[in-house]
């Protein structure tokens, strides 16, 4: 026997996987465009320098130099390094991203900076780890998979909010804010 | 493109003072607004498959960064929604959209030195709204801010 539901939720699934992959495959296709002020990036500059002397472009990398500033940009085709004219102050190892003017034989002319040291990226980085943990932890609590629903389900004592007994609940949620 | 604790904490604010007014609003969903609040950031698994990487095996080249736009994040909740039976589907979705949407709203307000953001509306328009530039991913006091509100949140709903 044909379960209807069943079949059009997998179909609804196989749409929106496939619609997802679709826009994975054009975002990729985006030129850069300044009318809608989207600037060349590191990875289009990496592609084809010479094409972008004169734009205005948007970059990203690290300070491998201080005098003159020096930004390496790591990209999809490799790595490059660009010298700054007009940096902000800079220091070995910071993180910036320019706003800047192309010009020949690698400079970057900069209009606009933010930097960031190195240790504040990390922060970033292990701060957002962190929170992917405590959501994954807060998830595989209150969550579990049926197997004869094919489905996600919430755990009963996650679940009954209404049930009115502000104690337990209490207890269910100020649990988690430990793990 | 701010951090994502910032982001999982506000989403924890949202749903947590929602539930205050909205009974069926349960701890569950309050993770599933979490999650949602997660979605955007999902472009990072270009720090684990750099795209660069799938090129050669798929044979055209593809862009994570559409997870942090709206057509690619609401696909992604769609997909959620379907992975949870019918009774669920209707309060996961609301919740997913919630911390979804507060996601963006946030990364808005970033700094960026080109005075503009990111394609928000992609696919509907490729347009890079301006920022007022309030703070950078790498700030501390916005998970800060966050946090103090997420244990006021706790408070009034859980103790008062």
């Amino acid at each position: 026997m044909v379960d209807r539901p069943r079949t059009l939720r997998f179909a609804l699934l196989v749409v929106a996987l496939c619609a997802l992959v679709g826009l994975f495959v054009w975002f990729a296709t985006v030129e850069p465009d300044p009318e809608r002020n989207h600037y060349p990036d590191g990875d289009d500059l990496g592609g084809e320098y010479d094409a972008h002397v004169g734009d205005r472009v948007a970059v990203g990398g690290t300070i491998v130099a201080s005098d003159p500033a020096v930004l390496e940009v790591d990209h999809a085709h490799g790595t490059s390094r660009y010298e700054l004219r007009n940096p902000p102050a800079v220091e070995e190892g910071q993180y910036v991203r320019v706003y800047a003017t192309a010009r020949p034989d690698y400079e970057l002319v900069v209009d606009d900076a933010v930097v960031i040291d190195g240790w504040e990226r990390q922060y970033m980085y292990g701060i957002s780890i962190l929170a992917a943990l405590w959501v994954a932890a807060r998830t595989a609590r209150q969550w579990r998979f049926d197997a004869n629903r094919l489905g996600f389900v919430p755990r009963p004592d996650s679940a009954s909010s209404t049930a009115g007994d502000g104690r337990s609940m209490a207890t269910a949620d100020g649990g988690d804010r430990d793990g | 493109m701010a951090d994502l604790l910032t982001h999982v904490l506000v989403a924890y604010v949202l749903a947590t003072l929602a539930s205050i007014r909205y009974e069926w609003i349960s701890p569950a969903h309050v993770t599933a607004a979490m999650a949602g609040a997660m979605i955007p950031d999902l472009n990072r698994l270009e720090l684990v498959v750099p795209p660069e990487l799938v090129e050669p095996a798929v044979g055209i080249p593809i862009s994570w960064t559409a997870f942090h736009t709206l057509g690619g994040s609401l696909l992604v909740v769609a997909i959620g929604v379907l992975c949870v039976p019918r009774e669920y589907r209707r309060g996961v979705a609301a919740m997913a959209l919630l911390g979804m949407a507060s996601h963006h709203a946030l990364d808005l307000l970033v700094t960026n030195p080109t005075g503009h953001t990111y394609p928000v509306l992609w696919p509907l328009s490729a347009y890079h709204p301006p920022t007022p530039g309030l703070y950078l991913s790498s700030d501390r006091w916005p998970a800060a801010v966050a946090g103090v509100a997420a244990a006021a949140a706790w408070y009034l709903r859980y103790r008062r």
